[in-house]
């Protein structure tokens, strides 16, 4: 062996070192930035604390201001453009501009309105109606902050160049599939922009803010709304929900849409959509407690029968963002349908097992 | 004919040139150290040849290897499967809810109040 080394390992090496250069690496499950490398918990906890002061200061006074989310979804790119005006305590406007409609929202100290012109329902609630209080704008606006479970250690800020040329703290930090970064203006604490990665690192979000004004002037009307006419006013969050959601599922894909009429405690309908699995169109159902995400597809498989492999399948899978997940397939009605989630099995067969077809929202 | 044959072969050979059997010599051993000085870059060759063939094999094999991790891997946009596309879309709302960047994807429930 040392004999041939010497006689021909010279070419040999100089090509596998070759061929291992230009070999793409093995992907790696590694954090997307260097804040998991810094380790100080001093700079990890002034990150979130510029996180919290920018959070409230958007709140702090009236403001307008826009923005433009783009979202990197799996089948595409959605973007949306909003303006955002807002007075203290609790007045708000939203209008948010979809590619093929546009959503409303509109509080002051009376009532609530939320109209998306792309279904024929609003949602009217009232001061005095259950659950008014639970929502304390703006806090809890969004999404559920997840601040208050991150490590401090996973954080780090840096001072930096933001849009504009701006003077901004540049915070970021998460985990190796939920990573985001901010830019704070010093100045005032506005989050001029957002980016937020995903499992593997990718992309998954972009937002980027503009037109920002502390003292605009707005209209008289800006917190008042009237709805459309001919459109159907509707008091109940849940029923308007869903109804919403089927009207526009139903112009998207021919699925005679199911809901499950039960889901474990503390998951609420959070959203849904038409997407594509295993190469058919699928209605994508989102349940959401706050921490974690529960997912019902509903496969239209021109081949689904009681005969299908997927039916009664029940594996627990890594979601590939450490946790384990429960994936439970059942066929009703010629559908496929495959529970996603942090479930026990019987959780599960409970949710397939529960499934109304024409609900009656 | 035959006679002429006769008499040419009973006469003595001419003697050979001086210095023919050291030419020879030199020449059999000039090619010999030719040979020597060329066997390094021979070799040389005959390795890389052969190191491109295994680096091509490891590479295959590497490229085969990843594809398969690709397919089972919850990460790919393209799983085959019901399973690995559902669990993929839902890791990545899951993504989307947990960084903040659908922060505003389902804000029309927070507005409804419902939504904590």
């Amino acid at each position: 062996m040392t004999r041939a080394m010497r006689r021909w390992g010279a070419g040999g090496l100089l090509l596998v070192s070759l061929a291992m250069m230009f070999t793409p690496a093995p992907p790696r499950a590694l954090a997307c930035g260097a804040a998991g490398d810094s380790g100080e918990q001093q700079s990890a906890a002034e990150a979130l604390r510029l996180l919290r002061q920018a959070e409230e200061a958007r709140w702090l006074q009236p403001v307008f201001y826009r923005e433009l989310q783009t979202t990197i979804l799996r089948h595409g790119v959605e973007t949306v453009a909003r303006t955002i005006a807002w007075r203290p305590p609790a007045e708000l406007r939203v209008e948010e501009d979809h590619d093929d409609g546009r959503r409303i929202a509109v509080w002051n100290g009376e009532e609530r309105w939320l109209y998306d012109s792309r279904s024929p329902y609003v949602l009217h609630t009232e001061a005095r109606a259950p659950g008014w209080d639970q929502v304390a704008p703006p806090l809890g606006f969004g999404r559920p902050s997840p601040h208050g479970r991150l490590t401090p250690g996973q954080w780090a800020w840096s001072e930096a160049q933001g849009p504009g040329g701006r003077a901004v703290y540049l915070v970021e930090g998460g985990k190796p599939y939920a990573y985001s970064r901010y830019w704070i203006d010093q100045v005032h604490y506005f989050l001029w922009k957002e980016e937020h990665y995903g499992p593997g690192c990718q992309l998954v979000g972009v937002v980027v803010r503009s037109d920002l004004d502390f003292d605009p002037e707005l209209a008289p009307d800006t917190f008042a709304f009237e709805p459309p006419e001919g459109a159907q006013v509707v008091t109940d969050p849940i029923t308007w929900r869903m109804r919403s959601l089927l009207h526009a599922l139903s112009r998207h894909a021919p699925i005679a849409p199911a809901v499950p009429t039960y889901v474990p405690a503390g998951y609420m309908l959070a959203g849904g959509g038409i997407t594509e699995v295993d190469g058919s169109p699928a209605l994508h159902l989102r349940f959401h407690d706050g921490r974690d995400l529960l997912s019902v597809f509903q496969v239209l498989a021109g081949e689904a029968s009681e005969t299908s492999p997927l039916a009664g399948v029940a594996r627990r899978v890594s979601d590939g963002r450490g946790a384990e997940v429960l994936v439970m397939g059942a066929v009703r009605d010629g559908y496929l349908f495959l529970v996603v989630g942090d479930l026990t099995q019987a959780e599960a067969e409970r949710i397939l097992s529960n499934l109304q077809f024409e609900p009656d929202f | 004919m035959q006679a002429v044959k006769q008499l040419l072969a009973r006469a003595p050979a001419p003697p050979p040139p001086a210095g023919l059997a050291e030419t020879i010599v030199g020449h059999v051993r000039f090619r010999e150290a030719q040979r020597v000085r060329r066997r390094p870059r021979v070799r040389f060759w005959q390795g890389a040849v052969a190191g491109g063939a295994v680096a091509a094999v490891v590479i295959a094999g590497w490229l085969a290897g990843s594809g398969w991790v690709a397919r089972v891997a919850v990460r790919d946009a393209a799983a085959p499967t019901a399973v690995e596309e559902a669990l993929y879309e839902h890791s990545w709302y899951a993504s989307l809810l947990e960084t903040g960047a659908g922060d505003w994807m389902d804000w029309a429930l927070v507005a409804s109040g419902e939504f904590r």
